[in-house]
């Protein structure tokens, strides 16, 4: 259930000639500066990541400062201590620590300048299986990817997701020659350049609560909207999704972030506000601090849709790819060798009077689409 | 007067002709004049002569069934005074027996009234008004019991009424020249003014009307009703002067009266008259931008003004997202906006009470009227039940944007459904001369959803019954029922899993009764009991289907009762100073069935704190609040054409909306005062100058400032979640507020071009300084509220080119409102993600917006069968991309910033207005 008034508005604003526009914010003086913290405990692998950076001004392009060289504890009820050890660049990694899932948990932290904090204690709690991951096709032709979990103890209630996609995708045209010191060789199999894979983390909060269902039941919460003219579903795609169990706090503070960052601005959605999470300063009690400490169990699951799953013709990507010719004596000049389609035999001829070419991008699936030619290693 | 006379009078035969006409009577002694007055009350004869030459004729005679001529004969022929009947059954007295010969003029015309041919009165029918109306100028008409005693004062009361339509002219003057003595009437047309005993000249102007005049010989305390003449061609310069006059001279401040005909020349987007968008062109008044009815009235939210529609309250004012107001042009009548001098009789809100009306509707004849425009259709009717006696008024508008989103390529946009409805009706009826019965009800419907997913619908609906009755010239009593609903449902049934829907509803009942008392000259009193009960449902969810796992979820009921007297009297000290002094005692009981919370003492309010709940049975209070609320005001008259007046004035508010978005919308909820939510209190302090500025045509000129201190507003904590919460007192906060300003007015109703400038400065602060970090924003620093704009300009412009054409510009500027901006950004999990600075930091950039209309009427012959006429009207002609709200994503990892703009390019509309 999700109240989406916004969406109303935009809809009715654009009817009667609205429209929307870059706005560069104003430049802020005096830059405040905040510490930002990011830490998890896997309690599978009882593995606990912190990141420690810091903010950067609006208009920065420079990347955020790191906060290196900290003393990082993760610390339980009952007074233990793990270190938490600064790999660089602001990471910090433990190796696998007894995390009793019993015991409530919390982050502490000295810097190098000797300003200390904490997190607030955090329980990490059990998250069930994922069911399953569906999909259909909506009503405007999206293809949505669902989830769908449960819990029959009821205790789970809030849910955050995260997934990861990966798709393999062709280039419109296939070089099947290769050029190398001017002459022309068929490709062999691990030369192509043809098919590509290219993987992507959501960069959205996925936040859902079933507080006010008599079940503890998820029923196709979307995940993933892909529009039928996109790439990713031209061959075969995949999304792994993971699935976490949330406390109250942190459900409170995932979906804060999620309206406050991304989802605002409509007529009626609600105003911005800070959102600050479960850090406080010790050294100064009035300090800001942003970032969450957080962890729990992770469950995984991956699915495959390939093209031939979906409906026929479903898929709608094109991309312009005119077909061009480089006559045979300008061939071994060519400086880049990866362009050449195939060879064009005039009638009765044995040699071939040039090669079909076309543009770089139709050619290369790496410049098409960006991804890589290695398969991954889970691909089916 | 009528009960010194016993005697009936027959109307013998049905056929109008004078000679007809008989009548039974007992006169004795009575003056001309109430002999005439009763013939033509009960025949249908109408007496026309000169002033005066009446004066010393009495009436000694009895009538058994005689024919009226031989009765006439008798009374005259001592008098030296001549009569004439016309087919149309006028009866004109003239002097001397030689009639034709010393006649004056521009009394009969040309035609020389001789007992022949009665083809000679044939006049056409518009002279025969005027003739009628200068007929009705000169007349004298003797108030009360004729007496030789002329000491001391008298009171003589009435309505003044349309002539033509019947209907009852609201805040039409009533005034003498020497001494200046002047009223206005009240909302149902009732008059009553108190003047020394004597002969005077009566002078009556009203908006819309030709201004008359009445010659009245006031014995005693007696009656007159006064109609006057439409005038056909708008504007025309004595009617507006009477209310710029008004202006200097009536103690009433802040306030902005609206006429209909004033509204309709201001263009406007979407086509369509719309009182709330034309109330926002005012000083001191200001919105959060364009597609919203929300008004904010100097520094106040949004909730605090109250909205009456024939004094029962209406909740959500707005159709279509807000670019509609609910309120149909066809059938208003006025509007009147009390920004401060609020008056003692109205309460319940903090900032001002926008008082609508719709007219009552046409007496003689039925009319309708109807328009046409891009988005819109509306019509209404109007006519007697009873001629003279009964009259309805009924009407109607429905939208046709569902068939315009049809018409759309998007697919997103094809698939969606927006439509509104709403009706008025009024009935009127007056049951004797001493009393009058009104009843009103509107019913307004909106339903949208967007694509598939939830549908929205909500309602409005309320009626109004009352009943006034005139104990005596001097006491007017008026009670009043009025009961207003409104509801919203939300639902969605996709996916059957989580198919859902969720109601909220609000019903108020009202009752009071309220008395004015015209004491004497210099004293009118006021004094009532009023009482409204609440009864709200905050929110019902619930599953729909069998398949639906979503859990039934209500907030308890609330109810409420708010109650208060009130006495006022307005003391005409002298004809310089004038004074108001008003006193409202207000009471507020919080009731049960409920349980309520209990958060141990030091604890914040958070629902985590929560360490039991008490139960209130049925009726119990749970919590009470209450208090004083003056009301004064003051105005002397430094010269004819220079004013001061002040006035402070103390409000109290019991129920509030809640709303953490920047617009109305429809899911905000209201919510009563409790144990916890404190009603909210104002103070307000005020002064003004006013200046009117003699010319050729008269120029108005105003400056007013205010201060106003609120407490217990209310404010939010961040990220506050207002639907289906069980314990709102864990995300609202109680707020001091600080609003102050000054607003400045020249003002030209006259000539050729005419129209307005205002300036308006206004601030509008908040601080919510609470024991806890999280029930304190911004670390308890005085903050601006949303809706703080300190600098507006507007100009409202008419171009008079001829009757027919007129040109209309607006040019609206202010500064933009209060935002809260990101900051800094920062890297989580990968994404980049934005931090933002504290509540309302940063400001939208300014707002700036033209509009120009051509009006274009048809042909203005008074006799036609249909009236009509075509608006050309360009919303936005610079097309200026005024943002109305700024928003930062976060998507793919990158922030991006984007301003959003309603009306982003100049929106012409052509619309159709017809009247019959």
């Amino acid at each position: 259930m999700k109240f989406r008034l916004q969406h109303i508005a935009w809809v009715f604003v654009l009817t009667v000639a609205g429209c929307l526009e870059p706005y560069d914010p104003p430049s802020v003086k005096n830059n405040p500066d905040f510490l930002v913290v990011d830490g998890f405990v896997d309690v599978n692998t009882g593995a606990a990541q912190v990141r420690l950076t810091h903010t950067v001004p609006l208009s920065s392009t420079a990347l955020p400062e790191a906060e290196s060289n900290a003393t990082v504890l993760l610390q339980d009820e009952s007074g233990n201590s793990f270190p938490v050890i600064h790999n660089g660049a602001g990471l910090y990694h433990s190796g696998a620590l007894p995390i009793d899932q019993t015991k409530k948990y919390r982050l502490y932290i000295r810097t190098a300048g000797n300003r200390e904090y904490q997190s607030d204690y955090v329980q990490f709690r059990p998250t069930p299986d994922i069911d399953s991951i569906s999909y259909f096709i909506d009503e405007f032709d999206f293809l949505n990817i669902t989830v769908n979990t449960h819990d029959a103890s009821g205790n789970t209630r809030y849910y955050k997701w995260h997934y990861v996609e990966t798709y393999e995708y062709k280039s419109i045209h296939t070089t099947g020659y290769v050029l190398r010191n001017g002459a022309v060789f068929n490709r062999t199999a691990d030369e192509f350049i043809n098919i590509c894979y290219r993987t992507d983390p959501a960069t959205n909060i996925f936040v859902y609560s079933t507080q006010r269902l008599a079940e503890d039941v998820v029923s196709n919460y979307t995940l993933v909207k892909i529009n039928p003219a996109d790439l990713k579903i031209t061959r075969k795609y995949s999304v792994l999704v993971e699935q976490m169990a949330l406390s109250v706090e942190a459900f409170n503070y995932w979906s804060s972030l999620q309206k406050t960052t991304e989802n605002l601005g409509g007529l009626f959605d609600p105003m911005p506000a800070q959102v600050l999470g479960n850090i406080r300063g010790i050294t100064d009690p009035n300090e800001q601090v942003i970032g969450y400490f957080g962890g729990g169990e992770i469950k995984q699951k991956r699915i495959f849709i390939r093209k031939e799953d979906l409906p026929e013709q479903y898929s709608r990507f094109s991309m312009m790819c005119p077909v061009d010719t480089i006559d045979i004596e300008f061939v071994p000049s060519l400086v880049d060798p990866d362009v050449l389609i195939g060879p064009i035999y005039p009638p009765g001829a044995l040699a071939p009077s040039g090669y079909t070419t076309s543009l770089k991008e139709c050619l290369d699936c790496r410049r098409m689409g960006g991804g890589v030619l290695q398969k991954p290693s889970f691909w089916e | 007067m009528r009960r010194f006379f016993t005697l009936v009078v027959l109307l013998m035969a049905l056929k109008l002709s004078a000679q007809t006409v008989r009548i039974t009577g007992n006169y004795n002694g009575e003056s001309f004049a109430k002999f005439v007055d009763h013939v033509e009350q009960q025949t249908n004869l109408r007496f026309y002569y000169p002033a005066g030459i009446t004066d010393s004729l009495t009436v000694t005679t009895t009538a058994s069934n005689e024919k009226i001529e031989d009765v006439l004969n008798r009374i005259l022929v001592n008098a030296d005074l001549s009569f004439a009947i016309d087919r149309s059954n006028n009866v004109y007295i003239t002097k001397g027996r030689k009639i034709a010969t010393s006649l004056p003029d521009d009394f009969f015309g040309q035609a020389p009234i001789t007992s022949a041919p009665k083809e000679q009165f044939d006049f056409s029918e518009y002279e025969r008004q005027e003739r009628k109306k200068k007929l009705l100028e000169t007349r004298l008409y003797s108030i009360g019991n004729k007496t030789s005693d002329l000491q001391g004062k008298a009171t003589v009361a009435g309505n003044v009424r349309d002539q033509e339509t019947g209907e009852p002219l609201i805040g039409a003057t009533v005034y003498i020249e020497s001494p200046n003595i002047g009223v206005a009437t009240d909302q149902f047309g009732y008059y009553s003014i108190t003047l020394p005993k004597g002969r005077h000249e009566l002078k009556i102007k009203s908006v819309g009307m030709k201004a008359s005049v009445r010659q009245i010989m006031l014995y005693s305390n007696g009656k007159l009703d006064i109609e006057l003449e439409q005038d056909v061609t708008p504007l025309k310069e004595v009617v507006v002067e009477s209310q710029a006059e008004a202006r200097v001279s009536s103690i009433q401040m802040g306030t902005e009266k609206l006429d209909i005909a004033q509204m309709k020349q201001i263009p406007l987007a979407l086509g369509e008259t719309d009182v709330m968008k034309v109330v926002m062109t005012l000083p001191g008044v200001q919105s959060v931008g364009e597609g919203t009815v929300g008004i904010n009235v100097r520094g106040g939210a949004t909730n605090q003004n109250l909205i009456l529609l024939n004094d029962a309250v209406v909740y959500n004012p707005s159709h279509l997202f807000g670019f509609f107001s609910t309120f149909n042009p066809d059938i208003l009548k006025n509007v009147e906006l009390y920004k401060s001098g609020i008056k003692a009789e109205y309460g319940g809100r903090l900032s001002s009470v926008l008082d609508v009306h719709t007219r009552e509707g046409n007496l003689k004849k039925i009319s309708g009227s109807g328009g046409v425009s891009p988005v819109t259709a509306r019509l209404s009717l109007e006519g007697p039940i009873i001629k003279d006696r009964t009259s309805f008024i009924v009407g109607g508008r429905t939208t046709y944007s569902n068939w315009l989103l049809r018409q759309l390529d998007d697919p997103d946009l094809q698939h969606s459904k927006a439509s509104f409805y709403d009706v008025t009706a009024g009935v009127s009826h007056k049951i004797s001369d001493k009393d009058h019965l009104y009843f009103s009800s509107y019913v307004s419907r909106d339903l949208f959803n967007l694509s598939t997913d939830t549908t929205y619908q909500y309602s409005d609906r309320n009626g109004a019954l009352k009943w006034k009755h005139i104990f005596n010239n001097q006491l007017v009593g008026v009670l009043t029922a009025t009961m207003s609903n409104y509801k919203y449902t939300m639902a969605s049934e996709r996916n059957p899993i989580n198919a859902f829907k969720m109601d909220f509803d609000i019903t108020q009942l009202n009752a009071k009764a309220d008395f004015t008392y015209f004491f004497d000259g210099r004293h009118t009193f006021d004094a009532g009991i009023h009482t409204v009960r609440y009864m709200l449902s905050p929110g019902n969810f619930r599953p729909v289907g069998t398949a639906s796992l979503v859990l039934r979820d209500v907030v308890e009921k609330e109810q409420g009762q708010e109650s208060a007297i009130y006495l006022s009297d307005n003391f005409e000290v002298n004809p310089r100073l004038s004074l108001y002094g008003g006193l409202r005692v207000s009471f507020y009981q919080f009731l049960g069935p409920k349980h309520v919370a209990i958060y141990p003492p030091g604890a914040a309010r958070d629902s985590v704190n929560i360490s039991g709940e008490i139960y209130y049975g049925s009726g119990k209070t749970i919590k009470s609040y209450g208090g004083a609320e003056p009301r004064l005001s003051l105005r002397y008259i430094i010269n004819d054409d220079l004013s001061f007046k002040a006035s402070y004035n103390k409000m109290r508010q019991y129920i509030q909306m809640l709303s953490n978005t920047t617009a109305i919308t429809p899911t905000d909820i209201w919510k009563l005062s409790d144990t916890y939510i404190r009603p909210q209190v104002s103070d307000q302090f005020s002064v003004g100058l006013y200046k009117n500025i003699k010319g050729k045509n008269l120029i108005e000129t105003s400056v007013e400032a205010y201060y106003k201190l609120m407490n217990n507003t209310i404010d939010y904590r961040d990220g506050s979640v207002l639907l289906l919460n069980h314990h709102l007192e864990t995300d609202i906060l109680n707020a001091k507020g600080v609003a102050y300003g000054a607003e400045l007015l020249v003002k030209k109703n006259t000539g050729k071009v005419n129209g307005w400038l205002s300036y308006t400065y206004s601030r509008s602060f908040l601080r919510t300084e609470g024991k806890f970090s999280a029930e304190t924003v911004n670390q308890g620093k005085r903050y601006p509220s949303n809706f703080d704009k300190p600098h507006a300009v507007n100009f409202i412009g008419n171009y008079k080119f001829s009757r027919r054409f007129n040109f209309s510009l607006n040019l609206i500027y202010s500064t933009g409102r209060p935002i809260t901006l990101p900051v800094v950004k920062y890297d989580a999990g990968g994404t980049t993600r934005v931090f933002y600075s504290e509540r309302n930091a940063f400001r939208i950039p300014d707002y700036f917006r033209s509009d120009v209309s051509i009006n274009f009427e048809g042909n203005h012959k008074v006799k036609k069968l249909a009236h009509s006429s075509w608006t050309f009207a360009v919303y936005n002609v610079t097309g200026r991309k005024n943002a109305y709200s700024v928003f930062f994503v976060s998507n793919g990892g990158q922030i991006k910033g984007y301003q959003m703009s309603i009306f982003a390019q100049p929106i012409p509309t052509l619309t159709y207005n017809f009247k019959f």
